[in-house]
């Protein structure tokens, strides 16, 4: 690959143009960034919404809410809205999109009309998806298990599926982008053992976006013909095969779960060694862990229906694959604790979240654990014990991670420095209120109380108040942020082009970055994490 | 008429040639059970389209290792999702 | 961005060839995609196929076999027609190109219409899995199961084909534009891998629609 010079403007990609057609039909992978990250920004407060509403409602036994059906719309919409269109687009689309390019020295992904296009599959799907969850919603849980989803739920579940299914194409449009990217346009000099972890889980996040989506799609797709039609596929009364439907679902939404939590995984890796200023212990392992829990993702799916019916042989053996996970995952937690012991440690914001991060995703990791046992997932199945695993996967390591790099990347992304302060603040009581809120409800689990019900017997009322007293903290925790980021954008400090005395591509072109991104191709010499050779760089 | 064109020229014949196999073998008496073999021609044909039309063979080896990969999760769904019905214990509905 | 560093290569490739093969990688990348969409078919297909053989080959036995056999003819040749036109643009004949890419938009064209008349014949003899059904009795249940695998399966095929025709339709005009007069061909190679993905699509359904379900 040569080195070429281009004749090129340098001006910041946010003053190259300000007209809404500059942003609606951009194919600047910064712009787009910007695009996804309003889109899922708005997607997860209104599926906060939706969190608080159970949670309120979970307060007293009799439920606060009257209806059941109500309430069954309202776990629906929330999960549906934070699966689809705010944990699996959150991370890459918003954060990747934006870096991707700059981490690898290039000025554009390799499809940039094709990026366009995805945001607006995305929004599409997502309209789709809120037209159904408001005009009346959806009964079924976002899994749509059948013959529930197709014969017996009221609700617009094909319009609501046709959404996730639109939405579905958008991240495979993304997968491919990231996936050519990462192979053709390296800058020179950057090997894959250079390239930044973060770097290593969005390819491995992609080929889960690209291999396992499509299953989903077709899955909805017979879903769709089933609702419509009254024919059996899935339903059993009609001569299907209901476990059909769930083995095809999981084998997209297992992968779906790392989708979640490998790109947070990627942001950790690169946080640690900024903020501990070591080079990160065990590269090699950490990038390998990404790859293999991308690929033994595709194994395990079976362990979600071990009390399905599914056959023995079926579930002993997705037990013993669905424990191969713990090994990369604890290798990856292990190497961040190498690489802080004996650094030189910083508590700044997004180290704090990552911080939080380690300690609840290995959490969410080892119960998830108990949960791969064939004999103790019968008793927990289906409990708040599952519920507390995920989210402590899901919220409290993928939007933890995600307002890490939101924070770590803030500089690079508007060019102004957030208020510090304020923001370790708003740290801590997201790892306060988080705890708060879901550490209850293991025991709920544990003791029994089941998933998905409006009403609980008495005794769980003392863990549910605490549990949904811990909510509104963490309500407050993820205000915050909307509040002083937006804040900073209009009256924060300029932000230099290396806040963090980083050693990544990215922060080797201005804050905010050019249209083009670099006025050369840089060319480069050494891994992204060798501190030991640059002490100069300390702040 | 240059090489390209004969390679063509052949996969098509080679094609026709494995559709009619396929298509007239179907015609014997195969038992139930082992009638899906008579998707093996296809999958010869497809392989063939692959390496001849596509040019697999000359195509970038990211493009090969992509191809690969895509046979190699299609295994995966397919081996792993057939445990299932393989070895599940079906038991009668009473009343 | 219509910034181009030569003719055709946008600006964050350092060259055609680098750009060409980026592209070729992209479009394998999304059949592999594509592959494990139609996998989940094929899952289908299996698994309904294990629980009722009987009903399920039963239901297969009423496709129209004379059309899916030659449609499966006219797909490989329309395959060969294509990939004969990429080779005389290789030699630089554009004319050659653009006959080509007719003849293989008129042979799918073809395909779809004895598509469109097989599902007629389908639905009228109340193959259509929903209401009321020509196949009763014990083999009624596999077979309308058949029957929603066939629609769904060849409603997606078909749905591919139409695209397939549209994109083979925009490479001819292109090459009547003289797009493609300077040996830069990535379009016509990317769609080219697109429509044979298609049809190696067709060659798997074939068997397991019309073949393995009769006796």
């Amino acid at each position: 690959m040569s080195q070429i010079v281009l004749p090129q403007s340098q001006i910041s990609y946010l003053s190259d143009g300000v007209s809404l057609r500059s942003w609606l039909l951009t194919t600047d992978h910064k712009r787009i960034a910007i695009l996804y990250m309003i889109s899922i920004t708005a997607f997860f407060f209104l599926g906060g919404s939706a969190a608080a509403l159970i949670r309120y409602n979970l307060i007293v036994p009799e439920g606060m809410i009257q209806s059941a059906e109500t309430y069954n719309r309202l776990f629906t919409m929330h999960g549906i809205i934070m699966v689809w269109f705010f944990l699996v687009p959150a991370v890459p689309v918003t954060i990747g999109n934006f870096v991707v390019p700059l981490m690898l020295g290039a000025r554009d992904l390799a499809f940039p009309r094709l990026n366009l296009a995805s945001w607006y599959l995305f929004m599409a799907g997502g309209f789709c998806a809120l037209y159904a969850l408001f005009s009346g919603g959806v009964d079924t849980g976002w899994t749509f298990y059948t013959p529930l989803s197709s014969n017996y739920a009221q609700g617009h579940v094909v319009v609501v599926v046709m959404g996730i299914f639109i939405s579905g194409f958008s991240t495979i449009a993304t997968g491919i982008n990231f996936i050519i990217t990462i192979h053709r346009l390296r800058a020179p000099g950057l090997t894959w053992y250079r390239l930044p972890v973060f770097i290593w889980s969005l390819y491995s996040t992609s080929i889960i976006f690209v291999l396992a989506t499509p299953v989903l799609a077709i899955t909805l797709l017979l879903l769709m013909f089933e609702t419509l039609f009254h024919v059996g596929v899935f339903d059993p009364k009609l001569g299907g095969d209901p476990l059909l439907f769930q083995h095809l679902f999981w084998f997209y939404s297992h992968p779906a779960v790392y989708i979640m939590i490998l790109p947070g995984l990627g942001v950790v890796s690169e946080i640690i060694p900024v903020f501990a200023r070591k080079e990160l212990f065990g590269y090699k392992f950490v990038v390998w862990a990404s790859v293999s829990i991308a690929i033994i993702a595709f194994f395990v799916w079976g362990h979600h229906m071990f009390v399905s019916g599914q056959s023995l042989f079926a579930s002993v053996l997705f037990s013993m694959l669905s424990y191969f996970v713990a090994v990369p995952s604890a290798i990856k937690v292990f190497n961040w604790l190498g690489t802080l012991h004996k650094g030189r440690i910083r508590f700044d914001a997004p180290m704090i979240y990552a911080l939080g991060f380690i300690g609840l995703f290995t959490m969410g990791g080892i119960t998830g654990l108990y949960l791969a046992a064939l004999a103790a997932d019968v008793h927990l199945h289906d409990t708040y014990f599952v519920i507390a695993h995920f989210h402590y996967i899901m919220v409290g390591g993928m939007v933890s991670a995600y307002f890490a790099a939101l924070h770590y990347w803030w500089p690079k992304i508007t060019g102004k420095m957030y208020p510090e302060m304020i923001a370790r603040a708003a740290a801590l009581l997201m790892f306060l209120g988080f705890n708060l809120t879901f550490f209850p409800q293991y025991i709920l689990g544990y003791l029994g109380m089941p998933r998905r019900y409006h009403a609980y017997p008495p005794e769980f009322q003392v863990l549910n108040v605490l549990s949904s007293a811990g909510a509104t903290i963490l309500a407050a925790a993820y205000l915050l942020p909307l509040f002083y980021l937006t804040y900073s954008i209009f009256r924060g400090a300029r932000a230099p082009a290396n806040p963090w005395g980083s050693l990544g591509l990215e922060w080797q072109t201005p804050s905010p970055p050019f249209t083009k991104n670099f006025v050369v191709t840089p060319t480069v010499t050494e891994g992204p994490y060798a501190f030991s050779k640059h002490e100069t760089f300390d702040v | 008429m240059n090489a390209r064109h004969r390679s063509d020229l052949l996969i098509w014949l080679g094609l026709l040639l494995a559709a009619a196999l396929e298509f007239g073998v179907s015609f014997l008496a195969i038992p139930q059970g082992v009638r899906p073999i008579l998707i093996l021609p296809s999958i010869g044909m497809a392989v063939l389209v692959a390496l001849g039309f596509m040019r697999l063979l000359t195509a970038p080896d990211i493009a090969k290792s992509f191809a690969i990969g895509g046979i190699f999760w299609l295994t995966v769904l397919l081996g792993l999702a057939m445990t299932d019905p393989m070895t599940r214990a079906v038991y009668a509905v009473i009343g | 961005m219509s910034e181009e560093v030569a003719p055709h290569t946008h600006f964050q490739y350092a060259d055609a060839r680098h750009q060409a093969e980026t592209a070729l990688s992209g479009m394998w990348l999304f059949l592999a995609s594509e592959v494990l969409f139609f996998g989940g078919l094929i899952v289908a297909w299996t698994f309904c196929r294990h629980w009722q053989p009987a009903g399920f080959d039963a239901g297969s036995r009423e496709t129209v076999l004379w059309i899916g056999t030659v449609n499966l003819f006219l797909l490989i040749s329309s395959s060969f027609v294509y990939s004969s036109g990429l080779a005389f643009m290789e030699a630089g004949n554009a004319k050659r190109l653009i006959q080509c890419c007719v003849a293989t938009m008129a042979i799918g064209s073809l395909f779809l219409l004895l598509k469109f008349y097989e599902w007629h014949i389908d639905i009228s003899e109340h193959l259509f899995p929903a209401g009321p059904f020509k196949i009763n009795g014990a083999d009624a249940g596999g077979a309308r199961m058949f029957w929603s695998f066939y629609f769904v399966a060849t409603a997606l095929h078909a749905a591919h084909m139409i695209v397939g025709v549209g994109l083979v339709g925009w490479i001819a005009l292109q090459a009547r534009r003289g797009a493609f007069a300077d040996g830069w061909l990535t379009p016509v190679e990317v769609i080219g891998l697109y429509w044979s993905f298609v049809d190696i699509v067709w060659i798997v359904l074939y068997p397991i629609i019309y073949l393995v379900g009769r006796e």
